[in-house]
């Protein structure tokens, strides 16, 4: 057994700090994987979030027919690390241009110098926190849908809820965030 | 906060899908009282005009898109001699631009550019090799393929036609168009096809995203089917490279419009019977919102499960997928059709089913033969004929005739026409009794099944079909009910004759006789209705649901001894059934009379057998409420009775009731409770007067059963609260039996 699937068998019996150990490792496995894909593959090589994470899946749990409750931990643990993984690319960035840090940073290659977005990211992030406090649900919904790069379809799988549903929290959501950072 | 927060999407929701004109009125209403909350809403309703793409992609695929501008794709750049004006999609399998050809004409373009990683040598080949067949190709729903190569970068590139269109499924709902509407567009979509293969030429990727709709100047849809061509280019890497990547690519894709042949990863195999199965996928999905394979689920499984499920699973029929989805599901499916979900499963069962499952045969020897047959077919459909998905049937063949006259209503005469509606009536009214919601259906379509013999027949012997239909007609124009009956007696008994060339099976032959017999019981003749009726379970000896027919019948009929013997034969053979409706009948027919020849304990077991096991079926309940009670009441347990009775009295099947108040004035009577005797006596009467009301005679359906029934027990009871003995007045002091 992987460690992994030692790991979603501890969450699933209720394990508290099983969650983070997942994050964790979920986190050291993207960051891993995509790092990988960019320095063998052809330039302008296309990285679907959703790919990523399906690879790291089947890199950490393998195909063994987990349960469904698994795959729903396993995509909310992949959503917060690719979430940390970009937001911390984009501060880092950030921080870099004004001259504070030259440290080697893992994602450069992933994304060359485009600072708008990375502002947007990070604004997004933010409003996203503000949300999560009002709207639990439709957050969480953000971070699979934006961070993860799941669909509609699979979303309400990971939340239980009916497609109809997902797709009204996500024009909500949308449209509440950016009234925020617009707004804000 | 909680509760606001689950307030605003609410409302949020709701506003945006009703007319902007009407949501001031709206959010008056909604948020009355509740500034703050109006003031967020309205905020919230401005961004979401602004909204565009935000969001819509992945944070990480952002990141990946400055990473192509960078190596030279963007809007701007030359790419040979197409100048890239702006984005306009992305899918699994590249990015597409608007362009401007430059050189030999000036025109706009759809440029796509296929993500890197792939052989752009052999993918310009197979595509070259096409070449000259795709130029060949000309048609209103195609969009043309120009041109292929490679960028500077190494991505290879295909030109094509610029469509400015939406996906189809995406236009549909957008458009909340009706079934109907989006056959018309499907059929479109298969003469593309069609026409494509006629050339030689094999899409291999047909889905939703490939098929734009645009509107013509007239405003009509014109859906366009793009990539041909581009599939075959590029499909021989992703079919064959079994890399894990490459097989969750293919999960995040397409792997829903897969067929079987291309899930057995035997590219060999392709042929025009492979898009034959993707146009399935596609009407599957059109109809019913959703793909026969649940994508997700087959993400779940891993590649070598999906290719699997793919090829050897049975999709569920459409029909019968909107009856297991979820409840806001199935709103969402109906709203986008503009239908209700019991008319759109309606619609949906039978040749849609049929046609549908036909496109999707695993064995593609078994799928439509060309494009073109599968559009016939749907057009056929969509005009009440024959479709050919359906398996070869004289019967169904003849519901369609049935389907179509009535329409027109030329050749179908009104008897035939009020035979088919008495027959579905008479059908469905006794499969409710009988078994309820469960058996309804079955029913139905036994009742269709017998309709389209009286058409057939009609067609056949159109001569004297149509001679006798219309001299019933005018016989019952000129109030010569009794000839116009025998007229239609007549026509009826074409259909039993021996030496017809398509001989009725015994099934439908009893269903027919039993149809005769209420038409004629409705007319007061009832020793030619008891014989029919008696007649059909020589025929349909299991047709349970007739028994207390046949028995009610022998006892209008004043003959005692036939009444005896056939209940003596049921109770013989179904003493000790556990089915709940024949336990039903059998007990019932035995309990219409008091001096019964047969065990009355066992009888009262049948009638346990029905509430007990029937329990759950809340339609039928009632009936076998009022079996109980009949039971309790020959049993002498009086008070049991009353409440059996009663409870089917209370319960909203109004065809219990009559039935039930005659048992509960003669267990009132014997409880010595003779006003109580009376009045329900009375409200029996006056649910079935002692000579058939004109709405019963007139009813195709069972009310003549339902006052049969009641009549029975209702005369019973008279002997007892109204005898004819010159003591009527003075039933305080007659003796409580007679």
């Amino acid at each position: 057994m992987s460690d992994a699937t030692v790991i979603l068998a501890a969450i699933d019996a209720g394990d508290s700090k099983a969650a983070d150990a997942l994050l964790v490792l979920v986190y050291d496995e993207l960051r891993r994987l995509a790092a990988s894909k960019l320095a063998h593959e052809a330039p302008g090589q296309t990285l679907q979030p959703t790919a990523l994470v399906h690879e790291a899946w089947l890199r950490l749990v393998g195909d063994h027919s987990p349960s469904f409750k698994d795959r729903e931990h396993f995509f909310r643990a992949s959503a917060e690390a690719m979430r940390r993984i970009l937001i911390d690319r984009a501060r880092r960035k950030l921080t870099k241009r004004h001259g504070g840090d030259h440290q080697r940073v893992d994602f450069e290659g992933l994304d060359p110098a485009a600072p708008a977005l990375d502002d947007q990211l990070l604004a997004v992030n933010d409003a996203l926190d503000k949300f999560a406090v009002e709207h639990p649900v439709q957050a969480e919904m953000v971070k699979l849908r934006y961070f993860a790069g799941l669909t509609n379809e699979e979303v309400s799988e990971v939340l239980g809820i009916s497609v109809s549903t997902a797709k009204n929290y996500w024009t909500f959501s949308r449209a509440w965030l950016l009234n925020e950072i617009e707004s804000g | 906060m909680t509760t606001n927060s689950g307030r605003d999407i609410e409302i949020f929701t709701e506003a945006i899908q009703i007319p902007v004109e009407e949501r001031t009125a709206f959010l008056d209403q909604a948020c009355a009282g509740d500034g703050r909350l109006r003031q967020k809403i309205e905020a919230l309703l401005r961004s979401n005009e602004r909204t565009g793409g935000f969001l819509e992609q992945p944070a990480a695929t952002i990141g990946e898109m400055r990473g192509k501008a960078v190596t030279g794709e963007k809007p701007g750049e030359l790419v040979d001699r197409y100048k890239l004006l702006q984005q306009i999609g992305e899918g699994g399998c590249g990015v597409v631009f608007v362009a401007e050809q430059q050189t030999p004409v000036l025109r706009r373009v759809a440029l796509k550019l296929i993500k890197p990683g792939m052989d752009s040598k052999s993918v310009i080949a197979r595509f070259e090799a096409e070449r000259q067949a795709l130029a060949l190709m000309d048609h209103p729903n195609i969009a043309r393929v120009f041109d292929a190569g490679a960028t500077k970068s190494g991505r290879p590139y295909f030109v094509m036609e610029l469509v400015e269109g939406v996906k189809i499924t995406d236009y549909c709902d957008q458009h909340s168009l009706p079934i109907g509407a989006r056959l018309e567009l499907f059929i479109q979509v298969c003469d593309a096809i069609q026409h494509a293969h006629q050339k030689g030429i094999i899409h291999r990727d047909i889905k939703p995203s490939n098929i734009l709709v645009t509107t013509a100047p007239d405003g009509k849809p014109v859906p366009k089917v793009i990539d041909f061509g581009i599939a075959k280019a590029t499909a021989g890497q992703q079919l064959t490279d079994k890399t894990i990547f490459t097989a969750h690519e293919m999960l995040i894709g397409t792997p829903a419009y897969m067929s079987p042949e291309q899930a057995a990863l035997a590219s060999t195999e392709v042929d025009t019977r492979t898009d034959i199965y993707s146009l399935g996928v596609l009407l599957y999905e059109l109809l019913t919102g959703a793909t026969p394979f649940n994508a997700r689920e087959l993400l779940k499984s891993g590649f070598d499960e999906v290719r699997r499920v793919v090829r050897e699973q049975e999709p569920v029929r459409p029909s019968t997928r909107l009856s297991t989805i979820s409840r806001a599901d199935l709103t969402e499916v109906c709203q986008y059709r503009h239908s209700e979900p019991s008319a759109l499963i309606r619609q949906f069962r039978g040749d849609l089913d049929w046609i549908v499952m036909m496109a999707l045969e695993k064995d593609r020897t078994r799928r439509y033969k060309t494009a073109n047959g599968l559009a016939l077919d749907v057009q056929r459909f969509l005009a009440d004929e024959t479709v050919l998905a359906r398996p070869s049937s004289k019967l169904y063949k003849l519901q369609k005739l049935v389907l179509r006259n009535r329409l027109v209503s030329t050749t179908i005469g009104t008897v035939a026409v009020l035979l088919v509606a008495g027959v579905i009536l008479l059908s469905a009214a006794l499969a409710r009794e009988r078994e309820a919601h469960r058996q309804a259906d079955k029913d139905k379509q036994k009742a269709e099944q017998v309709m389209r013999f009286v058409v057939q027949m009609a067609d056949n012997n159109e001569n004297i079909m149509s001679t006798l239909r219309h001299l019933a007609d005018i016989a019952q124009a000129d109030g010569k009910v009794a000839e116009s009956e025998r007229m239609r007696s007549q026509a009826l008994s074409l259909f039993g004759k021996p030496d017809r060339s398509d001989p009725l099976n015994p099934d439908e032959l009893g269903s027919l006789l039993a149809l005769k017999a209420g038409i004629e019981a409705r007319h007061g003749q009832w020793e030619q209705a008891a014989a029919d009726a008696a007649q059909s379970l020589d025929y349909q000896p299991r047709g349970s649901f007739r028994y207390t027919m046949v028995a009610a019948l022998y006892l209008k009929i004043g003959n005692r001894s036939a009444y005896e013997q056939f209940c003596k034969k049921l109770f013989l053979e179904f003493h000790d059934t556990d089915n709940i409706f024949v336990a039903d009948q059998v007990a019932k027919a035995c309990l219409f009379l008091p001096a019964s020849q047969v065990d009355l304990n066992e009888i009262g077991r049948l009638a346990d057998t029905a509430v007990t096991l029937g329990v759950r079926d809340e339609g039928a309940m009632p009936f076998f409420s009022v079996c109980k009670g009949l039971s309790e009441y020959r049993l002498g347990h009086f008070a049991q009775a009353a409440e059996w009775v009663q409870k089917a009295i209370n319960s909203p099947r109004k065809d219990a009731h009559p039935h039930a108040y005659g048992i509960l004035a003669l267990a009132f009577w014997q409880l010595g409770k003779k006003d109580d005797a009376r009045a329900m006596f009375a409200a029996g009467e006056k649910l079935a007067p002692r000579v058939m009301p004109a709405s019963v005679a007139e009813d195709p359906g069972t009310a003549w059963l339902v006052w049969l029934f009641a009549r029975i027990q209702l005369d019973e009871a008279e002997a007892l609260v109204n005898p004819p003995s010159p003591a009527a007045d003075n039933s305080n002091s007659q003796p409580q039996a007679r």
